[in-house]
This record gives C-alpha cells, structure tokens and sequence, in this order.
C-alpha cells in the first residue's frame, strides 16, 4: 500500500473500528511498520486488537502493527511542548485554570492538535531519515463527525490569518489533499441510511473537501440467497404443519422472510449509492459468529487489502432477488 | 413500569447512546406515542443528515420546528388526539438567537455577530453544536407550548459532552480571561502590558506568534463584547442544569445487543451517575427475539419439518439456506439474550427497560415508527 495516511470515516455503529482495523493488519507485516490510531478514546479497534488497558505511545499489538490513540488534551500539551521549550513555564501553564477552561470550551482546538499530531507522525523520520510509520490508519472515532476532523485544518487555517497556527494547519491540510500520500475511505452498513450517508460523504470528499477518496466500503453484506428461496418461504408460510411444529415453522420462515428484506434493501441501496456516485462499492462480507474475533479480523484484513490494491472498483456483480 | 407510563410522568426526555444504535428514530417514536395519547409532543434533533425529516415523511425540518401536517398522519393510517412536531437544530442560527436573546442592546449584538472569531465559531467549530442542543431544549421548553420534549442527542464520541456544555460555556467566558488577558491587549497591546510578570508577557508573545495578531485582536474584541453577556449566561446555565437534573427529565438509554456497544453503554451509565444526572430508562434497539423453539432438537427438526411441506426437498441448496438463516437466527438471539441480562443486572434498579425488535425492513415513515412505538407499552 502507497497511500502512507489513510483515514477511516463514516457514520457510527458500521463498523469503522473494525475495518480501519482490518485495513491496519493488511497493510502490516516483519517490514512494514503500520500506525492504527484512534481518535478521542481508546475504542473498537483497541477492544479487538488490545485486550489489556493501552498504555501512552504505540504498543505493538501484532507483528508490525502498532495500536495508539490520539486524544485532544494530550495532543495540545504535547504540541506546546514543542513550541514553548521551557518545562517549568509550561507547568504553570497547564495547571492554570486559564489553560484547563480555554482548552476545554475553545471549540475545534482539541480536533485542530489531534489532526496536528497525526500530521506530526506522518512526518516523523527515523535516524536513518527513513519515515517512521509506513502506514498510518486513522479510525476516525466513534463519532458522526469524522469529517469535521478533516475539515479542521482548512477552517483553522481560515481563522487565524497569519502565524504559527495558520501555517501548521496549511502544511496539516496539504497533507490531507495530497492524493500521492493521503486516502479517505467511507464505510457504510447496507441499510438506506449509513449508505446515504455515506454517498453524501463521498460527494463532499470529492467537492468542497477537495480531499483524495479511497474505497467506499459496504460492510456485512448478505449473501445472495440461492434461486428460489421467496417461493420457497411463500410456500412454508402457507403449509398447515404439525401443532407441535408450528412455532418451529413460524421461526424458520421468519428467520428467512427476515433474511430475505434485509438482502433487498442491501441491493436497492448499494444499486442506488453506485448510480448516485458512478463507481462500484467494495462488498465486506456479514460473518456469522458469535464474538468478532482476531480470526474473523484477518479474513476481513485479505478482504479489504484485495480492494486496496485493485485501481478500479470493486464489486461483486449486481444481483436482484426475485 | 413501562417506558409507556414513564413517559406519561415526564415533560423532558434526553436520547443517549452510541451512534448506530438508532436514536433518532427511537426518539421519534417516543414523541409519536405521546402524541397518540394526545401529549402536544416535539422531538429536536441537531441530525443535519435530515434522518428525522425523513423518518416522518418531510424533505427537510425547520429550525423553529413544525407540526407533523395532518394528511401525512392520515396517510399513514394514525389517529393523533394530540399533536407531533419535529425540529432540527441549527447550529448558526442557533447561536445568533442566543447571541440576540442575551444581548442587552442592539450595538453589542452586531459588534458579535459581525465579529470574524464569532462568525468562525458559530458555524465551522466541531464540539459548539453541543453547546447550542441544550439551550435549544431548554427554550422550547420555557415556551410551554409542549407536553413533552425529546431531545436526540448529537452523536458525539464521548456522547455525554453536552451536560458538561452548560459548565464549559461558563469557564470559557469566564470574566477573567477578560480583564487579565484581553483588555489590556486592546487597549495598550500586550507587548506595551507593564504590569504582568515576565512570564505572563513571555507567554503571551507565544500565543500572539502562535495565532497571528489579527486573530487575536477580533478573539479580543469578541470577549469584551461578550462581557456584557456574561450574566445573562451564567443565569441561563444555572437553568439548564437545574432542568437536566429536575424530576420531569428522563434520560434514556438506547442500545443495541452487540458486545461494542453494550461496553460503550456502561461506560456511559457511569459517567451519567458521575454527572448527577440519573437514568431512568434503557432502550434496546433492534433486538433479534428468540423464537419459542428449543435449540437442542431444532437442527434435524427443521429438515423433517422442510420434508413433511415439501418445500425445498428436491433442492439441497434451498434447505441448506432455510436451516443456516434459522440456525444463525437463533444463535443471535441467544447471544443477545445472555448479552442483555447481563447488562441488564448491573444497572441502578429502578431503570425501566423496553426491547425493540429488529424490523425485517428499514424504518422510515410514520406508519413503521407507530410500530416500534406499540412496543414501548410492553
């Protein structure tokens, strides 16, 4: 994989954790050393990957993956360090409940230093001047507003006109719309809303974000169910069964009749988000298990690195069930 | 209690939880019910992907909010003896209602609003939306014109940020951030500033290296106007915690059963019982109901059962799918069956709880919404 930073965006509760995740495993290996940060908490990808309680820095969760997280309090502190290189001043500062409340109710400053920090690791060089991280995957957060953490460095950039903030968050946003060295991709559920929502996404990220889209990824999909399957739950709603089978038929053929919707509005949606955007969705698909594991992780992670590396889209062929 | 009889007792209630878990359209369908028991009912979201508007058949909601017309009601086969309105929050015309409700006169409130900090602030900074949900609710709800008030919660990482809002408002206007740090910069400049110690005026050159003199002087300019507005602010918080902790506000919970979510769940119980405020009842969005079968025998049971109707029997593909959609059914439901009780036991007693089934289909109309609501009853 080229694109060194790679950002992980979309609504909450599909599955960005676990793809960001996956994207990071893929990309991992005894050469290649890869960054999965998380931004605001520990999160998904820490309860997949790390069982223990994270530490401060890296820690290495699995053979050249690297697990942190990017927290906005302790990006800004780490920043100031930089800029005011006496301790003892910054003590005092940091411990003024001047600082505690600016950087507590300033609004964008926390997400402003948080995109400041993954910049600075982007850049970071070893002592050979080799870059330290070949690949860095941010999960974007729990929050449904990943975006706002993209748009950060353009719109601090515009605040403050001159000085060091405004050239930091410049140098930031030219990182971020570097198509050679940085990649948005958008996850989305294949249910009407996380994929209209993630077409919108799409679209900004393509206009006014002007920021290089990746893959839209559509995770959990269903598979497509054999030929014949709504006859055949047609038929075994109307068959008069046994007393003593009857909440085992209403079971069955609501377990399929459910299985049958959800797989509609699967193809409906993903058919209309292709049309909408011009391109094909790269299908991840739903795995039936009881807990989401390190195992389900790596099929997902081949899954995903397949995509990564196709130029064009990709997707299984469009289906509709009769 | 049901979450049914719950809500009759409440003026307020605050959604929270996680993303994904489907807030918005609980929260709709809580309005929906107190407006079929004939409540004069509103439901504010800050959602700008409209997912409220079109979960209630609207293109779009407007700010002010409005009442659900009646043809779409009708449509979808509802009676209402009360009244359903929906509104979204937003955010920049939020700020400057705020801005002019607090303003004691007209020549303060345009020095803000046409202040470049002010304008930067209101509409492009991630994290002041939270700020402005609250007030929002809470003027709606000085305007009496509602029975009940629910408020969808913005989905925010740390969901509960916005009780904190009212508080960090407060701190960030703080008066004196004004007279040590942004009135003597407009008067004199702060490089001119005598009075400081050595190391205030060194700190103080950083952060005018740091954001640019410009920036600076409209960052000053908006405090100093805002100074007049403190007061007014400080009252209105006092209010808005004591309406977030008052006995006619519910806070609910809704979840979903996944591992993921249920631990960002107690996560969030905790922090609420830290805040003060008190939650009194969980929603479990879409979960999968056991069927009232026995898992021991249901493997070849369903097969005899597929060869008895002879549905599938010719082809091994179909029965294949038929037992796999059953058998992957059932496994889910037990799984989250045993996942909520456990949830379940460790929360306050007292809290209420309701289950949602999963919908064979997406939810996004009123007629669906209507549905989920009959379930709050139970």
């Amino acid at each position: 994989m080229s694109k060194r930073l790679q950002f992980v965006v979309g609504k909450g509760g599909v599955g960005k954790s676990t793809v960001a995740a996956a994207l990071a495993v893929a990309a991992a290996g005894p050469n290649e050393r890869v960054l999965l940060l998380e931004l605001g908490a520990p999160g998904g990808a820490a309860r997949l990957l790390s069982p223990g309680k994270p530490g401060r820095g890296p820690v290495e969760v699995l053979d050249g993956l690297y697990l942190d997280c990017v927290e906005g309090d302790a990006a800004l502190a780490e920043y100031l360090e930089l800029v005011v290189p006496i301790r003892r001043l910054l003590r005092l500062v940091f411990e003024s409940n001047l600082y505690r409340s600016f950087v507590a109710a300033a609004p964008g400053l926390k997400e402003l230093m948080t995109m400041g920090k993954i910049w600075f690791e982007a850049e970071r060089r070893d002592a050979a001047g080799k870059p330290l991280w070949d690949c860095i995957v941010v999960d974007a957060g729990a929050s449904g507003h990943s975006l706002k953490y993209l748009q950060m460095p353009a719109t601090a950039a515009a605040t403050f006109k001159s000085g060091l903030v405004h050239r930091e968050s410049q140098r930031v946003e030219a990182l971020l719309e570097d198509p050679s060295l940085s990649v948005v991709h958008v996850v989305a559920s294949p249910e009407d809303m996380p994929l209209f929502e993630a077409a919108e996404i799409v679209e900004k990220l393509n206009g006014p974000l002007s920021m290089p889209f990746g893959k839209l990824f559509v995770n959990r999909c269903r598979e497509r169910p054999p030929e014949g399957a709504g006859t055949a739950v047609d038929s075994l709603r109307r068959f008069t069964p046994l007393p003593e089978q009857r909440a085992l038929r209403d079971a069955v053929v609501d377990a399929a009749a459910s299985c049958l919707g959800w797989y509609r509005v699967q193809e409906r949606g993903i058919a209309a988000v292709e049309d909408r955007l011009g391109l094909r969705v790269c299908r991840l698909p739903l795995q039936q298990s009881e807990e989401f594991g390190l195992a389900e992780l790596r099929l997902l992670a081949s899954l995903v690195k397949d995509a990564v590396q196709d130029p064009g889209g990709t997707s299984d062929s469009r289906d509709e069930v009769s | 209690m049901s979450l049914a009889q719950l809500l009759d007792g409440h003026r307020v209630v605050v959604c929270v939880g996680t993303g994904g878990v489907g807030k918005t359209t609980v929260s709709a369908s809580l309005a929906l019910h107190a407006a079929m028991q004939g409540r004069r009912a509103m439901v504010l979201t800050i959602d700008p992907a409209q997912r409220l508007a079109q979960s209630l058949g609207l293109d779009t909601l407007r700010s002010g909010g409005e009442v659900i017309p009646e043809r779409l009601v009708h449509e979808a086969g509802l009676e209402l003896p009360g009244e359903l309105s929906a509104g979204m929050l937003d955010q920049k015309s939020a700020w400057d209602d705020f801005i002019g409700r607090h303003a004691p006169n007209s020549e303060i409130r345009n020095a803000i609003l046409d202040n470049d900090f002010y304008l930067h602030l209101s509409q492009s900074f991630a994290g002041s939306v939270e700020y402005m949900a609250i007030e929002e609710l809470c003027r709606v709800e000085e305007s009496n014109d509602y029975d009940l008030i629910v408020l969808d919660t913005p989905p925010t990482g740390h969901a509960l940020d916005f009780l904190e809002a009212p508080a960090r408002l407060e701190a960030f206007l703080d008066r004196n951030v004004v007279s040590w740090l942004v009135k003597p910069y407009v008067s004199v400049g702060w490089s001119a500033w005598k009075g400081g110690s050595r190391t205030v005026q060194f700190l103080l050159q950083k952060i005018e290296d740091a954001t640019g003199l410009q920036t600076l002087s409209d960052v000053s300019k908006f405090f100093i106007a805002m100074e007049e507005l403190f007061d007014g602010i400080a009252d209105r918080s006092r209010k808005v915690r004591a309406l977030l902790r008052g006995d006619s506000t519910a806070f609910v919970l809704v979840a979903a059963c996944e591992e993921q979510v249920l631990g960002e769940a107690e996560d969030l119980t905790a922090k609420m019982e830290k805040l003060g405020v008190s939650l009194k009842a969980v929603v479990m969005n879409r979960v999968h109901l056991s069927p009232a079968v026995d898992a021991e025998v249901s493997a070849d049971a369903v097969s005899d059962l597929l060869e008895r109707a002879s549905v599938a029997g010719a082809d091994p593909a179909l029965a294949g799918w038929l037992r796999q959609t059953f058998s992957n059914a059932y496994r889910t439901a037990l799984a989250e069956a045993v996942r909520r009780e456990a949830f379940e036991a460790e929360l306050p007693s007292g809290v209420v709880s309701a289950a949602i089934p999963e919908m064979p289909h997406d939810v996004h109309d009123l007629r669906a919404l209507a549905v989920i609501a009959s379930y709050l009853s139970a």
